[in-house]
């Protein structure tokens, strides 16, 4: 009887959270359909005129895109060598400081963006060669290097190093070594966390509209510039373009990774 | 000079001092067992003479070549690792054909190789399955095979059986000799357990604490263990302290505390003088049982009985200080609490200095 009632209960609030999570974002591509001027629900007609508008319309929301994945694809890209590697040598290697080491990789998630943002803005408004897409990608190679790392190391720490070395005396050179077995074998954690590591840098605002110029703007920082001023759905059209592109990237991993990878 | 031949090999860790000039030297084709009990120095040795870690002192020479400068990689020493460290991304047949693709071979001869490997360890038809999917046995052969197939100049076996159940481990035991005979190669076997030493072996090095105690071929180890430490670790179960009373020819005379007598005419025995404090030991194999009083038997109380299929394990007390250990086989005797009668044949009883 009390199991009944559990289960009743739980199916409630699974019900409520996800309804919670998922009734904004319908009313919002709802809303990136309406034919009127302003963000109104319910709609008071479809169209694509928000679509259209998106490029028609007088802020290039299209570079903002581009430049938002030419920083997030970058910086993910070279934390992956960075975040593999170290994961690697404070996984293989017992040394001393090797704990606050791992603590010192990861320790940007736990300081607040804000203040990262504003130690950035300092150091580097001296440094007059930097442009503020060099300045975004280092904040951002700073603050999404531990996704990469923990998504590695996860699967490193339950790494059988004994068949690195069972590859060695079978003939393969280190570099053999390398690429036929422990790359193979922590691929899953460096994909799952080079997309968690892109996903986080593409959405990131608060460290780009700190370093930002009005010749480099990414699109975040230029969808907060757009609502400060204008109130209509073109900002809801871009939402659910993203949101559309979100799902087609976790369907894709699903496909050649596997979500249970990312979670494990 | 043999073909694998150790010389003077030491390896410290700081202060801790795992194996200590440590020489071995093994003919082609010959199999060696390093028997020891954990943390003895005999894994540390493996992974020297394989180039995973480099000694502090000392050579590994492979067919006359000095290899501590050769890396892992190109020493052609195939490994058998404990946990087998088989590829887990791999199947079955990328697993053996691993070393045999570094080595650039036509594709044919890759397959060839693989398939009358597969068929010598006995796993045809598996080629296509991850190591997941295999049982215990079956991934053990994999490995074995994936180190056979490189036709190594030496072959290390890490504790090859210690993770197979009682049955498998016999098959495995006649396996592993069949192919070693097979293919005729110089093999080291690592392993804590003196019955598969004894049986896969020609000969028998015991180590304890980076040391090596006795070498000899697993016959004379498994009759004549050097010291009394040996002996209990070839299953001997019996250190029993007693003093010489009498020695005449070949014949040695002990009493223990209790005042039994017990004789040795055991010749590769201590000489030890009257009066001296000695231990001996016995097989509790050896140990005869009776339900009745006979010539030459001593009376004791049996403490406990147990079960090993046809052999029974029997604790006898009374008669010594500390409790006797007897094993018999198809034993119908007295049960717990009642009277025994055993006798320790003199022959076979082995005794050591103190």
């Amino acid at each position: 009887m009390r199991d009944d009632r559990v289960n009743w209960f739980s199916k409630l609030v699974t019900v409520l959270a996800y309804t919670f999570i998922l009734a904004p974002m319908i009313i919002i591509v709802i809303i990136s359909f309406n034919s009127g001027e302003a963000i109104e629900f319910p709609p008071s007609g479809f169209s694509l005129r928000w679509y259209e508008y998106i490029v028609t319309g007088p802020t290039n929301f299209l570079k903002g895109l581009g430049n938002s994945l030419k920083v997030a694809a970058v910086a993910t890209i070279f934390d992956i060598f960075i975040g593999v590697f170290a994961s690697l040598s404070v996984t293989k290697y017992n040394f001393k400081g090797r704990g606050l080491l791992v603590s010192f990789f990861t320790s940007p998630m736990f300081i607040p963006s804000i203040s990262f943002a504003f130690v950035l803005l300092r150091t580097t408004a001296s440094i007059k060669m930097m442009t503020p897409f060099i300045k975004i990608l280092i904040g951002h190679l700073v603050i999404i290097l531990p996704y990469i790392i923990r998504n590695t190391m996860s699967i490193l720490v339950n790494y059988n190093w004994t068949i690195e070395d069972a590859a060695a005396s079978l003939g393969a050179n280190p570099a053999q070594v390398f690429f036929k077995i422990t790359l193979p074998l922590i691929k899953p954690g460096i994909i799952s966390g080079a997309m968690l590591s892109f996903l986080y840098s593409f959405d990131e605002a608060v460290i780009s509209s700190f370093l930002t110029s009005a010749k480099f703007l990414t699109l975040p920082v230029q969808i907060i510039n757009y609502l400060e001023f204008t109130f209509d759905p073109t900002v809801a059209a871009i939402s659910t373009i993203l949101m559309a592109a979100s799902l087609i990237i976790m369907i894709l991993i699903n496909k050649f990774v596997g979500l249970d990878s990312m979670i494990n | 000079m043999g073909y694998l031949s150790i010389k003077g090999l030491t390896k410290r860790y700081g202060d801790f001092t795992a194996v200590e000039n440590i020489n071995i030297d093994l003919e082609k084709g010959e199999m060696i067992a390093l028997l020891g009990g954990s943390g003895c120095g005999k894994t540390t040795i493996l992974r020297m003479i394989a180039g995973f870690i480099e000694p502090n002192e000392g050579t590994v020479e492979i067919n006359g070549q000095v290899m501590n400068k050769i890396p892992a990689y190109k020493r052609n020493v195939g490994i058998f690792f404990q946990n087998y460290a088989l590829f887990p991304h791999m199947t079955v047949y990328d697993n053996i054909a691993f070393s045999l693709k570094l080595k650039k071979m036509d594709k044919d001869v890759i397959r060839e190789k693989v398939e009358s490997i597969l068929s010598l360890v006995k796993l045809e038809g598996l080629s296509e399955r991850y190591p997941r999917e295999l049982s215990g046995g079956q991934q053990q052969r994999v490995a074995l095979a994936r180190a056979l197939v490189m036709e190594p100049n030496v072959l290390l076996l890490d504790e090859p059986l210690s993770n197979l159940d009682a049955k498998l481990r016999v098959e495995m035991q006649v396996e592993i000799k069949r192919i070693q005979r097979t293919l005729g190669i110089t093999t080291i076997i690592v392993t804590h357990d003196h019955e598969e030493a004894v049986s896969l072996a020609d000969r028998i090095i015991i180590m304890n604490a980076g040391h090596i105690l006795q070498v000899g071929s697993p016959k004379y180890v498994f009759n004549h263990p050097k010291t009394p430490f040996i002996a209990d670790f070839m299953g001997f179960a019996n250190l029993i302290n007693g003093t010489v009373r009498e020695v005449s020819d070949g014949k040695t005379s002990v009493r223990t505390s209790k005042g039994a007598i017990v004789n040795s005419t055991d010749t590769e025995s201590d000489k030890a003088a009257v009066n001296e404090d000695v231990i001996f030991t016995i097989r509790p194999e050896n140990i005869l049982v009776s339900d009745k009083p006979e010539e030459g038997y001593l009376k004791g109380k049996v403490l406990s009985l147990t079960y090993k299929g046809n052999n029974t394990r029997i604790v006898v007390e009374g008669i010594f200080e500390e409790p006797l250990t007897v094993s018999s086989y198809d034993y119908e005797g007295p049960a717990a609490g009642e009277e025994i009668y055993v006798a320790l044949p003199e022959s076979k009883v082995i005794i050591y200095k103190k």
